[in-house]
C-alpha cells in the first residue's frame, strides 16, 4: 500500500482527505503543523506529500523547501493544496520544489487523479 | 473759393477755360489785324504800282512812235501812238481812282497836265510837213515834246516810288503786328500754364495731403493702434471724412479697451479657477514645454510656476511616467485611448503619495492641436482603501475556500459512498449540497477576478487574433449543452475581417459567459442564439442575440452592476456580466444590452481593430 502524508491545519479538511484517500486504499498519515510535518516526512518516508501553505507554525513553502533539502526526502513528490490563487503564490511554490499546485476547493476526484498520476510516474 | 472739393474742381476748370479762351481771343485779334494790314497793302498800293508801270511803258512806246514818225515813211506810227495813248489814259484813270497816299493827288494832277500838253504838241507835230522843213520839226521835238515826255514819265516814276515806299512801310507794319501777336500769345500761354500749375499744386495739396494723412492713420488702425486723430479744418468732404474717421477711431479705441478689459477679466477669472482647483493641473504645448502649473501641482512636485514656464517637462518634473503620458498624447493627439490615465508615485516628505494622472490633448476648435493638459488627483487615500479592499477580498475568499474544501471533500466522500451506502433521499440532498457549494465556489472565484480587474491588477496578454476563432472555440464548448436542450447557435460573420487586439483567454471568457447566459434563458426546445460581427469606424461590434425571455428596462439598466440578476430565474452568479464589462473596458471597448420582454435579448460589445 502506498503511503501519503497530508499536512494541513484545518481539521475538517484533514479528516475528509484522510477518509477519502483511505477509502481509495492509501496508507495516509495526517499532520496539522509544519514542523511535525517535516519530522513525519523523514520518519515516515511517504510516497507522496500533500501540503497546505498556511500552517500555524512555519508556512508550507518552508516545509517544502526543507523536505527538498534532505537527501532522504528530496525525491518525494510534493503537491501543494491552497486557497491562495495568485500567480505569485503558485510561482513561489514551484520555486521551492513543489511538483504541482491544486487550488482549494477541489473535487476529490481531481485530487485522486493527480495522486494516481504522480505515483504511477514514480513506479 | 467754394469749400467743397467738387466746387473747387469745377471753379478750377472754369478758370483754366477762361484763361485759354482769353489767350485764344487775343491771338484771333492779332491775326485779324495782320490780315487787315495785308489787305491794305493789296488795296492801296499794288493797283497804283501796276498802273504807274503800265503808264511808263505806254508813254515810252508813244515816244518811240513819235520818233518813228519823224524819221520814217511808215503809216502805222500815228495809229500806234493813239493806241498807246488809250492804254496810258486807261491806267491813268485807274490810278486816279485809287488815291491812297499823301502827295499822290498832286503827282497825278501834274501827270495829267503834262500828258495833255504832250498830246497837243504831238498833234502839232503831225501838222508840220517833214519835207518842208526837217530842221523845224527836229527843233520842235527837242524843245517842246521831249521835256513834256520826260516830265510825264518822271511823274509816273514818282507815283511808282510813292506807292512802293508806302508798300514797304505797310509790310514793316504787318511784320510788327505779327511779331507782337507771337510774343503776346507766347506770354499769355506761359502765364496760363504757370497759373494752371500753381492751381493744380494748391488743389492737389488741399485734396491729396489729407487723403494721404487718412491712409496713414488707417494703416496704423489696421495695425491695432487705435489712438489716431485727424485734424482737418473746414467742412468739405475730406473734413467730413476726417470727422467720421475720428468718431470711428474713438469708438474702436473704446471697444478695444473694453474688450481688453473684458478679456483680462475673463483671463483672471479662468486663472483664478485653475489656481483654485484642488487637483493639480499642468499644461504643456506640443513640444512638452510647460505652459501652466496651478497651485496644487506646484505643491505636489515642489516647484514654482514662474521658474519653469517654457521649460521642458522632464527638466522640471523628474518623473518618466508622467512625461511618457504627455509624450504619448502629444505625439498622437487624435488617437482614441481607453485608458488615458496612469497612477504615479511621488515621494512627499519621505512618504509615498499616489496620484492618478489624466492627460488629454488640447484641441482648439477641435482641429488645431495645442498641447496637452494633465489633471493630477491625489489618490493616496483611494489607493489605501483599494489595498484594504483587495486584502479584504483576498482574505474573505481564502476564508470561504477553506470550509468549501472540506464541504467538497465531504460531499465527494458521501457521493462515492465511502463512509457507507446512502438512501435515495440522502443522495438527493448531497447532490443539492454539491451544486450549491460549486456555485459558492464560482462566486468566490468571480469576486476575486472582479476585484483584480477593477484594481487593474489583472494582467492583459494582448495579441492579434480573429474574433471568429474565439467564436468557433466557444461554440464547441456549448455544443453538447445545446444539443441537450435542442437549441442552435448561428454565426453571421462577414469575410476578411481585420484582426483585433485581444487577450484571447479573457475574450473567450466573455463570449462563453454571454452564450452561457443566453442558454440559461432560452425557450426549451426551439432556442436560437445568433452571433454576429460588424466592422465600422476602426472597431468591431460583436452581438450575441437570443430568442429568450428578455428583460425589462429596469433590469437592463442594472444588468452590468454587481450581484444583479433576474431574481425570478434560478442559477448564475451575479458577477459574470460585471466581469464581462471590466474585461471589455480593459480592451478599450464598450458593452451594452438591448432587450424586450418575450422578444429576446441582444448583448453588444466593441473591440478596437488592429490599425
Amino acid at each position: 500500500m502506498q503511503k501519503i502524508l497530508v499536512i494541513d491545519d484545518e481539521k475538517n479538511i484533514l479528516n475528509t482527505i484522510v477518509m477519502y484517500l483511505e477509502g481509495h486504499d492509501y496508507n495516509v498519515q495526517a499532520i496539522s503543523n509544519g514542523l511535525d510535518g517535516i519530522k513525519a516526512a523523514k520518519d515516515y518516508l511517504p510516497d507522496l506529500i500533500l501540503l497546505d501553505l498556511v500552517l500555524p507554525d512555519i508556512d508550507g513553502y518552508l516545509v517544502c523547501k526543507t523536505i527538498k533539502e534532505f537527501s532522504v526526502t528530496e525525491k518525494i513528490p510534493v503537491i501543494i493544496m491552497s486557497a491562495k490563487c495568485q500567480q505569485i503564490d503558485i510561482d513561489k511554490a514551484f520555486d521551492v520544489g513543489a511538483l504541482d499546485y491544486i487550488m482549494k476547493p477541489f473535487e476529490p476526484q481531481k485530487l485522486l487523479e493527480k495522486i494516481h498520476h504522480y505515483l504511477k510516474e514514480l513506479v | 473759393m467754394p469749400k467743397s472739393i467738387k466746387g473747387r474742381l469745377i471753379s478750377f476748370f472754369i478758370m483754366i477755360l477762361l484763361i485759354f479762351t482769353g489767350s485764344n481771343i487775343w491771338a484771333l485779334i492779332n491775326f485779324n489785324s495782320l490780315s487787315v494790314s495785308i489787305d491794305n497793302i493789296m488795296e492801296s498800293n499794288y493797283k497804283s504800282i501796276e498802273a504807274a508801270q503800265h503808264m511808263i511803258v505806254a508813254i515810252e512806246r508813244q515816244d518811240s512812235a513819235e520818233l518813228a514818225h519823224m524819221f520814217s515813211e511808215s503809216d502805222t506810227t500815228v495809229s500806234n501812238f493813239i493806241e498807246n495813248q488809250k492804254i496810258f489814259l486807261r491806267w491813268l484813270t485807274r490810278a486816279e481812282d485809287n488815291i491812297t497816299e499823301i502827295g499822290e493827288q498832286e503827282v497825278l494832277e501834274s501827270i495829267n497836265q503834262n500828258y495833255t500838253e504832250y498830246i497837243d504838241s504831238f498833234t502839232y507835230l503831225i501838222s508840220l510837213n517833214k519835207e518842208d522843213d526837217p530842221k523845224i520839226m527836229n527843233d520842235y521835238y527837242y524843245q517842246t515834246i521831249f521835256p513834256l515826255f520826260e516830265e510825264t514819265k518822271e511823274g509816273s516814276r514818282k507815283l511808282l516810288a510813292i506807292n512802293q515806299n508806302s508798300m514797304l512801310e505797310r509790310k514793316e507794319n504787318a511784320h510788327n503786328i505779327a511779331r507782337r501777336a507771337m510774343i503776346s500769345t507766347v506770354v499769355v500761354s506761359v502765364l496760363s500754364i504757370l497759373f494752371g500749375l500753381i492751381i493744380i499744386t494748391i488743389l492737389s495739396n488741399k485734396i491729396v495731403v489729407p487723403i494721404q494723412n487718412l491712409i496713414e492713420k488707417i494703416k496704423k488702425i489696421s495695425e491695432g493702434n487705435y489712438d489716431q486723430k485727424l485734424t482737418i479744418e473746414g467742412d468739405n468732404e475730406i473734413a467730413q471724412l476726417a470727422k467720421e474717421f475720428n468718431l470711428m477711431a474713438t469708438k474702436l479705441l473704446y471697444y478695444d479697451e473694453n474688450n481688453i478689459n473684458k478679456l483680462k477679466e475673463e483671463k483672471n477669472k479662468s486663472e483664478a479657477i485653475v489656481e483654485s482647483i484642488s487637483d493639480g493641473i499642468i499644461v504643456t504645448d506640443k513640444e512638452n514645454k510647460i505652459q501652466l502649473i496651478n497651485y496644487k501641482a506646484e505643491k505636489i512636485f515642489d516647484i514654482r510656476e514662474n521658474n519653469c514656464l517654457n521649460q521642458h517637462l522632464l527638466e522640471v518634473v523628474n518623473n518618466e511616467k508622467l512625461f511618457g503620458l504627455f509624450k504619448e498624447v502629444n505625439d498622437h493627439p487624435y488617437k482614441n485611448r481607453y485608458k488615458s490615465y496612469e497612477d504615479i508615485v511621488v515621494k512627499v516628505e519621505s512618504m509615498d503619495k499616489y496620484y492618478r494622472v489624466h492627460v488629454r490633448p488640447i484641441k482648439i476648435s477641435n482641429e488645431f492641436h495645442y498641447g496637452a493638459v494633465a489633471l493630477i488627483q491625489d489618490v493616496t487615500k483611494f489607493k489605501e482603501v483599494d489595498q484594504m479592499k483587495s486584502d479584504f477580498i483576498s482574505t474573505v475568499s481564502h476564508e470561504f475556500r477553506t470550509p468549501l474544501t472540506s464541504i467538497t471533500m465531504g460531499v465527494g466522500l458521501l457521493l462515492e459512498e465511502i463512509p457507507g451506502k446512502l438512501t435515495e433521499k440522502q443522495l438527493e440532498l448531497v447532490e443539492a449540497i454539491k451544486e450549491d457549494s460549486e456555485r459558492l465556489n464560482t462566486l468566490v472565484g468571480e469576486l476575486l477576478d472582479l476585484s483584480k480587474l477593477e484594481s487593474g491588477k489583472m494582467q492583459m496578454d494582448l495579441q492579434n487574433h480573429q474574433l471568429e476563432a474565439v467564436f468557433d472555440y466557444t461554440i464547441k464548448i456549448f455544443k453538447i449543452q445545446c444539443e441537450e436542450i435542442q437549441a442552435e447557435i448561428i454565426k453571421d460573420i462577414p469575410e476578411h475581417l481585420s484582426d483585433v487586439r485581444i487577450d484571447i483567454s479573457k475574450m473567450t471568457w466573455v463570449i462563453s459567459n454571454l452564450i452561457g447566459n443566453a442558454i440559461r434563458y432560452l425557450p426549451k426546445p426551439g432556442g436560437k442564439i445568433e452571433l454576429a460581427i460588424k466592422e465600422i469606424y476602426g472597431k468591431q461590434i460583436v452581438s450575441v442575440k437570443d430568442n429568450g425571455s428578455g428583460m425589462n428596462e429596469a433590469m437592463q439598466k442594472h444588468i452590468f452592476e454587481k450581484f444583479s440578476q433576474g431574481k425570478d430565474i434560478a442559477g448564475g452568479a451575479g458577477l459574470g456580466l460585471s466581469i464581462c464589462k471590466e474585461i471589455i473596458k480593459a480592451h478599450g471597448g464598450d458593452i451594452w444590452v438591448d432587450s424586450e420582454i418575450n422578444q429576446g435579448t441582444t448583448f453588444f460589445f466593441t473591440v478596437p481593430i488592429v490599425e
